[in-house]
């Protein structure tokens, strides 16, 4: 739970993302180098090591499904390595569609914004099963979140490339 | 980190992409995944009246060793018996395609898959 310590969050899935932002900006001024021109060797590597903590720190917590990869493994539980078949139909039909549809600008536009909707609407399940504490649960959604997330932004790749 | 010639030559020149009817009572469909990197994998086989495997088809989605681990497969699945196919083992596959050690999952899938393929086929028997 380090990471949410150095931002002083409590260490919850939902978090506020202007707080967390808020608290970085004045981390990274507080050991900044050029505070440290004048300091000894050892506090300047200090300062840069803190530094590059609060980075990694910040990359994982403001985006959701690191947070939640996070915090799941803060509390030792364990990424199922299989996805369900079902899912993996779904994964199979979506990869099919964007294949086909590899050219059709408005085609692939309509599927971003189904997956959109569908990850927003996956992500408020996960926020729900991580007020319930229900941690298993929350754990067997990340794959099919991870998915979601990751072919969002093939499709929006691909998006950029066609205009 | 290189490809092998092998697997480029797998990945450009894919062999049996497509499907097979997953409704034929003597074809089997193996569905498999790897959550970590997203990809899907989907193997075919369809058992001849001699008990041999006579067709095997693949689709896949992912990196190239991903696809190169399911076409050889497929190359390989072709007039053996079940209990032969069963015996596939990944070495076998990352053996044949020198894949790195960090490309190792992806012939775990494709064994993966010669396994699901087989249960699916047993299941309707």
């Amino acid at each position: 739970m380090k990471f949410f310590e150095i931002f002083e969050l409590k260490p919850t899935f939902k978090i506020c993302q202007n707080n967390l932002k808020k608290k970085f900006l004045e981390l990274q001024k507080k050991y900044h180098p050029d505070n440290y021109a004048s300091a000894s060797g050892h506090e300047k590597t200090l300062a840069l090591l803190n530094s590059s903590m609060i980075n990694d720190a910040f990359e994982i917590l403001k985006d959701d499904l690191k947070r939640a990869e996070y915090l799941l493994k803060c509390n030792k539980i364990e990424q199922k390595n299989q996805t369900n078949p079902e899912f993996l139909i779904k994964q199979m039909e979506y990869e099919d569609y964007l294949e086909e549809n590899s050219h059709h600008l408005n085609k692939i536009e309509m599927l971003h914004k189904e997956i959109a909707q569908t990850l927003e609407c996956e992500i408020e399940k996960l926020t729900i099963l991580f007020n319930q504490k229900n941690l298993v649960a929350a754990s067997n959604k990340m794959n099919e979140l991870i998915f979601l997330s990751k072919f969002k932004t093939k499709l929006k790749q691909r998006m950029h490339q066609i205009i | 980190m290189a490809y092998s010639d092998k697997v480029l030559d797998h990945y450009e020149n894919p062999r049996n992409v497509g499907s097979l009817d997953k409704n034929d009572p003597n074809v089997g469909t193996g569905m498999v995944g790897a959550p970590a990197c997203g990809d899907v994998m989907k193997l075919q086989i369809k058992l001849g009246k001699n008990g041999l495997i006579e067709d095997a088809k693949f689709k896949t989605y992912g990196c190239g060793s991903a696809i190169a681990s399911s076409s050889l497969v497929t190359e390989m699945l072709k007039g053996k018996t079940l209990d032969e196919a069963e015996s596939i083992k990944n070495s076998a596959i990352a053996e044949e395609l020198a894949l790195p050690p960090v490309k190792i999952h992806c012939s775990v899938l494709a064994e993966d898959a010669i396994k699901a393929a087989i249960n699916d086929l047993k299941s309707k028997k």
